[in-house]
């Protein structure tokens, strides 16, 4: 957001055509960091206890169901293109591949965050956080990753609704990177959590 | 600066550190993992391991310091830096990675010569 | 074409806010955000001073019989989390808060509502952890609320959730001002000011905040653990479920160590940038100290099983952070021989901002050896617990950062109030805290190696450990007069002190550069630095002048200030600053919501006041900014 006199005032670097990433990109970089890091620490609890166990999964507790996991995994993750092609389209000015990138991502979002939830209630069915400390850190874990991913819809739609009222522009779309960046977060995360509590279980 | 020049620059500074955290995290875990009830059938011996750890982190520390100090030298025959703020980089990437080797030296030591999965 | 007046009169309008209830409400001023937090601070110091001499009192003789175990409990669990969460890292933060803006040359903080929100936050979490007072439920379990003591079955009065999610309830207040301090050092800094030019106090900054964004997490992960367990019935800690206690102590640990550099770091900043002033030369060996700081803070991620080491954790696992715990020592070391070189090498003036500095040196010197002494496995297992470990942290923690704070109050509240304090008082002040606090704690050392545990409520005759408490109660009230002193002297200072002028000590950065205290939009016009002392740069500051009179760089065309790139600090782009507004207050409010609900399990409520914070969010990111 610089005036044309300001940008006068300024010993612009040459080929320095746009500037560097906006505070709120940097914030946002931040609370990914922070927010990794608290994953990492839960994930480093699980193996902590798994590592004292002999039997993993412990008390006769099934062991995850990995192909279901796996498929809705590979769900949120897939929403990682629509949400490039929005980011990129607006940075170059298409408002009509912003638009339909957003409300595809944030209706498939939508979708993987109800599947989880009840993926996740059919697993309570066999055991439960109060069953043991594998029980727990299960529930834990997804349980804040489905968290993140609520919040990230939120967000999402929030960004969504503001892109069809026509809020972003070539040079006006912070808000949609800040997000994005978020949601590729989120779905990293995914994949993290798929391979540490679906896949390691096995080995 | 070229990409090179620059991928130097930040290996010479962090290199080291990242090569501690490895050693650490894999020494660390390795020995757990040895000497705990539900990993140990994974048959990670942790001895040929630890010092293999030990080596490979030295050996990154060193790779690191040796990157600082070229990009040191770069500056120092007069490569442009107006600000000073390459020869800090490059000067920093010197002491931290001695600084650093020293802590997977001395760790080092201990992880090789201690006997594994004895109580402190 | 507008005359330089014409401009600062502009500046002055864009930038002014309004006095009252409404601003005070309203504001986003980092410069009275951070008075904010350092008076708040200063009110919690007080608090924790008088739960210390309350339990210097209790045990001052053996079988005393002043306070009960559960009342001494208390008091010292909230001692411990009020002096280290609600006093010595605010108290920093508001330090930083005020002075980094000014120290780097801009305007105002990255996130100027950010700000003001992680200062609501975090008087909101004090309250609700003293409220536990109220109603006589303390958090009892120490400052590391050990499981299994802090579970539910054996602590089942809300104690320990008063702990677990007032801690989490600030934890968010710190990671927004991390985070705030972050972005403002990386892109707000003034043309020229490259990473090698920056203050000292800068760098320290950070490295704390860094620290904080990754050391945080452990510690909420920790305490929402606990409260699943407590409210729900999950299990992470009990070994009958597959869990293990150790796993509180690692969570705990991680953050902890990682904090006390958190305190530290800042601290030594304040030092850093008080020694070349008071030593009349430019710092020896800078690029040493700036690498010593970030240094100490990334190894303080790896030392955290040196708190664990009579757990019965494996030789080897030991040893990876013995290694480290010796290591570290040496950047702090480097940083001790700079300042000494600085000001051996220099022309020192012993006013009372030094004195303090040669009291921080001295009282963290004999506690950093202690330490040393703690990295050796066998002697660990020997002193675990006992009243050596008190003092060790007390020698580092009241040398490594209330000494600092002092000397901060003493150098840099005249550039708040404009006006000095008084240097006689200063001194006398500094003697009763230097011999108070050396009284107080270096017969602990010997309590302690006599055999005397830490935490207990009172001790047996005949042990040889009478005297020693004597000493410390006495010295523990020498050392609470002399903490008077300061306030007073703060106190009368504001309207009775001599003037100070934009630069009584004649400082080497930016913020002496204007007036005392400085006007609402900093500086007039944004300067231009060529080196690490910018201020002793008289070439430079006149140039300033020139182009405030030619209109280059005073970005008066609204409330704005000069964002630069990230390494070099060459100009980037004019950024728009928000002024006024009502949104932080108003999700700070609704996160009050949510955590006082958890509090007494009403989870609905809870979830309401969570929804009340996501739609105050949205509006938060749907302010206009204003243009006056």
């Amino acid at each position: 957001m610089t005036s044309p006199a300001a940008r006068l005032q300024l010993a612009l670097a040459p080929g320095r055509v746009r500037p560097s990433r906006s505070n709120g990109w940097w914030g946002m970089l931040l609370l990914v960091a922070t927010e990794a890091a608290l994953f990492g620490v839960l994930i480093a609890s699980y193996f902590y206890v798994r590592f004292k166990t002999v039997d993993w999964p412990p008390d006769g507790i099934p062991d995850p169901n990995v192909l279901k996991a796996l498929g809705l995994t590979a769900l949120v993750v897939a929403t990682t293109v629509p949400i490039f092609l929005a980011e990129r389209g607006i940075r170059r000015g298409s408002q009509s591949l912003l638009r339909l990138g957003l409300l595809a991502a944030t209706l498939i979002a939508g979708l993987y965050t109800v599947l989880q939830a009840y993926q996740l209630n059919e697993d309570w069915k066999s055991f439960t956080a109060r069953t043991d400390t594998y029980g727990s850190l299960y529930f834990t874990i997804t349980g804040a990753h489905l968290l993140h991913v609520g919040a990230g819809v939120l967000l999402l739609g929030w960004v969504t609704v503001r892109a069809w009222l026509r809020a972003y522009a070539i040079d006006r779309n912070a808000a949609v990177q800040v997000t994005a960046l978020y949601w590729y977060f989120v779905n990293a995360l995914a994949a993290v959590v798929f391979l540490a509590v679906y896949l390691s279980p096995l080995l | 600066m070229s990409g090179t020049r620059a991928a130097l620059l930040w290996f010479g500074l962090l290199g080291a550190p990242a090569a501690w955290v490895l050693h650490l995290v894999l020494g660390y875990g390795l020995q757990e993992a040895d000497c705990s009830a539900g990993a140990s059938h994974w048959g990670l011996s942790s001895h040929p391991l630890e010092i293999a750890v030990t080596a490979v982190a030295a050996a990154i520390g060193l790779a690191a310091a040796c990157a600082a100090g070229w990009s040191w030298r770069q500056v120092d025959r007069g490569s442009a830096d107006p600000k000073g703020r390459v020869g800090f980089m490059a000067f920093g990437g010197i002491i931290v990675s001695l600084l650093f080797l020293a802590i997977i030296g001395v760790g080092g030591v201990g992880a090789v010569y201690l006997h594994p999965c004895t109580p402190g | 074409m507008a005359t330089t007046v014409e401009r600062v009169e502009r500046l002055e309008r864009l930038w002014e806010e309004p006095t009252g209830i409404r601003t005070a409400l309203l504001t986003v001023d980092h410069k009275k955000i951070g008075v904010r937090y350092l008076i708040t601070a200063s009110l919690f110091f007080v608090a924790a001073g008088l739960e210390a001499l309350a339990l210097r009192t209790q045990l001052a003789s053996p079988r005393n019989d002043l306070l009960g175990p559960k009342t001494f409990n208390a008091l010292f669990s909230m001692h411990g989390v009020t002096m280290i969460f609600l006093f010595v890292t605010p108290m920093l933060s508001g330090f930083g808060n005020y002075f980094v803006p000014l120290l780097i040359g801009s305007r105002d903080m990255a996130f100027p509502r950010l700000n003001a929100f992680s200062y609501w936050v975090y008087l909101s979490s004090g309250l609700f952890l003293y409220s536990s007072f109220l109603f006589g439920v303390a958090p009892n379990d120490g400052w590391f609320n050990y499981v299994p003591l802090s579970e539910h079955r054996f602590t089942p009065g809300r104690n320990i959730d008063f702990y677990a999610l007032g801690l989490t309830f600030l934890a968010i207040s710190s990671t927004a001002g991390a985070i705030n301090f972050i972005v403002t050092i990386f892109r707000l800094r003034a043309p020229g000011m490259s990473i090698n030019r920056m203050p000292l106090f800068c760098w320290a900054v950070l490295g704390t905040s860094f620290s904080l964004i990754f050391a945080l997490p452990a510690l909420t992960a920790a305490n929402v653990f606990l409260e699943l367990e407590r409210k729900f019935g999950f299990h992470f800690f009990q070994p009958a479920k597959g869990g293990d206690p150790l796993l509180w102590q690692h969570l705990f640990w991680i953050f902890g160590h990682p904090d006390v550099y958190i305190i530290f770091l800042p601290a030594v900043g304040i030092v850093s940038s008080i020694v070349p002033v008071f030593s009349r030369r430019e710092m020896v060996a800078y690029a040493w100290v700036a690498l010593a700081t970030i240094a100490t803070a990334f190894i303080g991620f790896g030392v955290w099983v040196h708190h664990m080491f009579a757990t019965g954790l494996p030789q080897i696992s030991m040893i990876f952070f013995s290694a480290a715990s010796l290591i570290i020592t040496i950047p702090s070391g480097v940083q001790i021989f700079a300042w000494s070189a600085t000001a051996l090498r220099g022309r020192p003036v012993l006013k009372t901002p030094f004195l303090f500095v040669l009291g921080f040196i001295t009282v963290f010197v004999v506690g950093g050896l202690t330490g040393v002494m703690f990295a050796a496995i066998p002697f660990d297992q020997q002193v675990t617990d006992s009243y050596f470990v008190v003092a060790h942290f007390h020698y580092v923690l009241f040398g490594g950062a209330v000494f600092p704070i002092l000397a901060a109050v003493y150098y840099w509240v005249p550039k708040i109030t404009g006006r000095l304090l008084d240097e006689r008082l200063g001194q006398a002040s500094f003697w009763l805290i230097f011999v108070g606090f050396n009284l107080t704690f270096f017969p602990m050392h010997i309590s302690g190696l006599l055999g005397m545990p830490r935490r207990v409520y009172t001790y047996p005759d005949g042990m040889g450990w009478g005297i020693y408490n004597l000493l410390s109660t006495i010295g523990s009230f020498t050392l609470a007069l002399g903490i008077l002193a300061v306030i007073v002297n703060v106190v009368w200072s504001r309207r009775s002190g001599e003037p100070a002028g934009s630069d009584p000590w004649g400082g080497n950065t930016l913020e002496w550069a204007t007036t005392s205290p400085p006007p609402h939009y900093n500086f007039p016009v944004i300067p231009i630095v060529t080196s690490a002392n910018p201020n002793w740069d008289v070439v430079d500051r006149l140039a300033d002048t020139t182009r405030l009179n030619r209109g280059e760089l005073v970005l008066d065309d609204g409330h704005e200030t000069l964002a630069t790139t990230l390494l070099d600090a060459d100009s980037d782009e004019v950024l728009e600053m928000p002024s006024e507004s009502p949104w932080p207050l108003l999700v700070a409010l609704a996160l009050s919501v949510v955590f006082v609900f958890l509090l007494v399990d009403h989870y609905v409520v809870a979830a309401i006041g969570g929804l009340l914070t996501a739609a105050a969010v949205a509006g938060w990111h749907s302010e206009k900014p204003r243009i006056s």
